[in-house]
């Protein structure tokens, strides 16, 4: 399996290559939650700040 | 090898927040593209990819300060014992003023390698000033700081928000002054047009004010910047501290920073792109 810095060099060429990574109850239990919905909107949240800006 | 069962989570978890947040909002990735465009000057093709890449990038980040705000202590512990490389801090008499940038998982990283050589140590007290303003998710709750403590991460949260910038100061001067670190993150708050004590930097085709805090903090403890990069290497991040630097010279480590780090993760300048008034 690639490394998380190739992985992340061939997503931003193929959008689709990270398709088959299905979100898991381990992502929830690495990061203390229990709702999966909810941790991908903390996420998104805390992208959309750092990577947006104001405009 | 890196392969327990701690570390396998981590990155297994990892890409699941990758792919979580991989498709990236159309309209945010065309303005992040012109961006880079407009001010590093790319080619369109390749502006396109800096744009989703720094998408994924900022993903990773998010997930990174996450799991700092929330996440398992034991992933921690191993995110930090075996994949971060950590540097010998330079032994200074006094403190010193730990500086870098909103960029990659800096903003998780730093703070627990920071913690780590406080318990270890390394360096005496330790403090992050940060400002919830814009964004609460920033801070750590009292509460994950209690328990960060109790197990090897002893850190002191200095949110301006909430103590006021001159509060806020005054208790890093005092941490300062006691032989301790305090960080700071240089490009949080970018200075109003107007502002007069401002540090001036390149950033591509042009310039970039970023805000005087951290020299003036340097100057009156009379300690040194210490400018530190983070450095993702395949799947762990080296820790790298740059020479220390006078506060009369932050102008240099400042851009060396920014020099330095933007290689690695691009996306900062699409943010400070947008929220610079002046830019």
């Amino acid at each position: 399996m690639s490394d998380i810095a190739d992985l992340i060099d061939r997503a931003a060429q193929d959008p689709e290559f990270l398709s088959g990574i299905v979100p898991s109850d381990q992502l929830n239990a690495v990061l203390g939650t229990t709702d999966a919905r909810e941790i991908a909107e903390t996420l998104r949240a805390r992208i959309a700040h750092a990577h947006n800006g104001k405009k | 090898m890196l392969q327990d069962a701690g570390w396998a989570s981590y990155l297994a978890a990892r890409r699941a927040a990758l792919a979580s947040c991989a498709d990236a909002d159309p309209a945010s990735i065309g303005r992040a593209e012109q961006r880079l465009a407009a001010y590093l000057g790319l080619a369109p093709q390749d502006a396109r990819r800096q744009a989703r890449r720094n998408h994924l990038l900022a993903a990773d980040a998010a997930f990174h300060d996450q799991l700092l705000g929330s996440g398992r202590i034991d992933i921690l512990r191993t995110l930090i014992d075996q994949g971060a490389r950590v540097p010998a801090l330079p032994r200074t008499a006094g403190g010193s003023v730990a500086i870098s940038l909103h960029y990659g998982p800096a903003t998780s990283i730093l703070p627990l390698c920071l913690a780590r050589a406080s318990r270890t140590g390394q360096i005496a007290a330790f403090a992050v000033i940060q400002n919830s303003h814009r964004d609460p998710a920033v801070m750590l709750s009292p509460q994950r700081q209690a328990e960060l403590s109790a197990h090897g991460f002893p850190l002191i949260d200095l949110d301006i928000a909430r103590l006021g910038e001159v509060g806020a100061l005054r208790r890093a001067l005092a941490i300062l002054r006691a032989g301790g670190t305090a960080l700071i993150f240089v490009d949080g708050q970018l200075p109003p047009a107007d502002a007069k004590r401002t540090i001036a930097c390149r950033l591509g085709r042009g310039a970039l004010a970023l805000a005087d805090g951290a020299a003036w903090l340097a100057r009156s403890a009379n300690v040194p910047l210490l400018p530190l990069l983070v450095r993702p290497r395949h799947d762990i991040h080296g820790v790298e501290a740059m020479p220390a630097a006078r506060a009369e010279d932050a102008a240099r480590a400042y851009q060396a920073l920014i020099d330095l780090a933007m290689p690695s993760d691009p996306a900062p300048w699409s943010r400070w792109a947008a929220s610079a008034e002046h830019f």
